[in-house]
């Protein structure tokens, strides 16, 4: 475990170009940034200002057109295809916009998988799945599919799939943008109770003004560029 | 899967039984599943190339395992003539029971009676339809048969027609005449040899099998020069037709293993391919490209396993049914000279192990390419699939 203040990623003048069809498009201009351990951050931004784009650069699941992106000191371009894979399993939780819960698994196997991945054994994976499902107030849903869930529900056990496996850091893109308020609320209210009593870093892409007021540190994008970050 | 696991299954299982059907038809019909001769006389018959121990044959054939029934025959050319006709007519020296047991013979019988055994030589004959027609025959009709005897003396006597046969589709035994076996040879003048004995085993697939241990046991008891030939080697012609008409269902069993083949690519691919956002998250989650790879072919391995033993379960009701009930075929089809309206299907081993290898092969082959891809996909835009 590290020290909280640590850098868990990090960025140096980092850029991102898609090409829409001809034209080339900068998501991201050269964008310096570092998240510490313990940190709970929102970006925000309009639509179509990057967030999405900057968050897939820092977990790895994209590569940048140039600029490094660092992940505990190491820079994602020395790392392997096995061991990019291995870092996020280990290091990362991931909550996304639309859940992306596996259908065919029930909400227990889908809070379960990281773990199975990860080589831990039965019995210590069962308790941990008990544990978070108490924590996220599904105790009862263990056994449903995630279809047989709403939606506020759902993204419940993707939090408890992304904690479950104690990550440094959760990676959230827009984890409320498909909720009701007062669902939105209650989510925030539950990542900030994990970032309290557990330690768990987030950070978490957003454009609703309420949940960015709820938020410790925020850094606002707009057209791939940092205006603000305090 | 399961619907291409049991058409595959029941093809097999129609076409391997309605061979089945012909071949014991055609077997049944006259020639038996195998034959004992003397040596060569198969290749060259002749009056001379006879069997003379009955009671050392009898005894061997018995012992083999499986035999059904067994039946001598004597066999000799004639002319045959009533009023001023006279035709050729192939003489036939049968032992009524024995020979009914064997073949279908009874049933063939159209007009009058069948042989019947007895302590004495009875001059009545069954002729055939060829027979019958040219020499305008009727049942009670005496007919004058004149032949050659095995001391080379002309023969001539008198026979009742008894009974007259169908002209069968497979129309070989046109000019047959059947007499007792006792009756043939005083005509022929061969004491008590004969020229053959057909045999019925449990299953013609066994023939050639019971041809081989019958060989060996008659070798072993001295009898070493006899020749014991299934049926695929006594009729030649017949054999290779069937070998033909197999080549010709081959072509089909291959489309219907092609279209097989191509409902498991289906599923395959469609499971696979509306699945890409969960790979994507999976890869996302920090699962290796590799172990992806192998859960997308253990699942695929899996849902085969499931398919093939839904399949086995009922494409074995089905066969067993058609195997029972079998199946009208609205236009009657000829295989091998027989005219077959119902199908029915064969329950063996082979039509349910083919479907299955052919099922989980092609799921497994066909799901190579995806799992290989799916390895490959950018977990970001996998994820925006949905
Ligand atoms: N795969 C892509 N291909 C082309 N352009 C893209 C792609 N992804 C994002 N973009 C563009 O990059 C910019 C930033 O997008 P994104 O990071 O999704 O913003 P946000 O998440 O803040 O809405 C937008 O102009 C978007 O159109
Ligand atoms: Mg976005």
């Amino acid at each position: 475990m590290m020290q909280n203040g640590q850098d868990i990623l990090r960025t140096e003048n980092v850029m991102k170009t898609y090409m829409s069809g001809e034209v080339e498009v900068t998501a991201l201009h050269e964008m310096n940034i570092a998240i510490k351990k313990g940190e709970f951050t929102a970006i925000a931004g309009p639509s179509g200002s990057g967030k999405s784009t900057l968050l897939n650069l820092l977990s790895g699941l994209d590569k940048p057109s140039s600029g490094k992106v660092f992940i505990n000191q190491k820079p994602i371009s020395d790392m392997s295809g096995n061991q990019l894979s291995d870092f996020r399993r280990d290091h990362i939780g991931f909550i996304f916009q639309s859940y992306n819960l596996i259908p065919v698994l029930t909400v227990k196997e889908n809070i379960e998988y990281i773990m199975l991945i990860q080589g831990i054994a039965e019995s210590e994976r069962q308790d941990r799945v008990n544990d978070i499902l108490n924590d996220v107030g599904l105790a009862s849903m263990g056994n449903r599919r995630p279809s047989q869930l709403s939606g506020g529900q759902q993204q419940r056990v993707a939090i408890a799939r992304a904690v479950v496996s104690r990550p440094d850091i959760i990676l959230a893109d827009e984890p409320t943008a498909n909720l009701d308020s007062k669902t939105a609320d209650n989510l925030i209210n539950m990542m900030l109770t994990l970032n309290e009593s557990k330690g768990i870093t987030f950070l978490f892409s957003t454009h609703d003004k309420r949940i960015m007021d709820h938020s410790k540190r925020l850094i606002i994008l707009k057209d791939g560029k940092i205006e603000s970050d305090n | 899967m399961v619907g291409g696991y049991v058409l595959f299954s029941l093809a097999l299982s129609i076409s391997e039984g309605t061979y089945g059907t012909v071949i014991e038809k055609f077997t049944k019909s006259y020639t038996g599943h195998l034959q004992v001769h003397r040596n060569g006389y198969l290749d060259k018959p002749s009056l001379y190339k006879n069997l003379d121990d009955y009671q050392a044959l009898s005894k061997e054939i018995e012992k083999l395992p499986g035999v059904k029934s067994w039946a001598p025959r004597i066999y000799s050319g004639a002319l045959a003539s009533l009023d001023k006709k006279t035709s050729m007519a192939k003489i036939i020296g049968i032992d009524p029971e024995a020979e009914a047991r064997t073949t279908s013979i009874k049933m063939k019988l159209k007009d009058g009676e069948y042989l019947k055994n007895s302590s004495d030589v009875q001059k009545k004959v069954i002729v055939g339809a060829g027979l019958a027609e040219t020499l305008k025959l009727k049942v009670g009709s005496e007919v004058v048969l004149v032949g050659q005897g095995a001391d080379g003396s002309i023969s001539n006597d008198l026979f009742t027609v008894s009974g007259i046969l169908k002209g069968d589709v497979y129309s070989k035994d046109r000019n047959y005449c059947y007499m007792d076996l006792k009756a043939a040879q005083l005509f022929l003048s061969m004491d008590s040899n004969f020229h053959e004995i057909a045999i019925i085993v449990d299953d013609y697939r066994n023939a050639e099998a019971a041809a081989v241990s019958l060989t060996d046991n008659l070798k072993k008891s001295g009898q070493d020069n006899l020749e014991v030939l299934p049926w695929p080697k006594v009729e030649k012609q017949f054999y290779n037709t069937m070998v033909f008409e197999k080549k010709g269902m081959r072509i089909c069993l291959i489309v219907i293993v092609i279209i097989v083949a191509i409902g498991v690519l289906n599923t395959v691919l469609m499971t696979i391919l509306e699945r890409t956002m969960e790979y994507g998250v999976l890869r996302a989650l920090g699962t290796r490209p590799l172990t992806l790879f192998w859960m997308i072919l253990l699942e695929t391995a899996g849902l085969a396993i499931i398919s093939i033993i839904i399949g086995f379960i009922l494409s074995f009701i089905l066969n067993y049914w058609v195997s029972i009930h079998g199946i009208d075929y609205p236009n009657p089809i000829d295989i091998g000279g027989f005219t077959i309206t119902t199908m029915y299907g064969l329950i063996y081993a082979g039509a349910f192990i083919g479907p299955a290898i052919v099922t989980f092969f092609t799921a497994i082959i066909v799901s190579i390419f995806p799992a290989f891809r799916a390895m490959k996909i950018n977990p970001v835009e996998a994820m925006r699939m949905n």
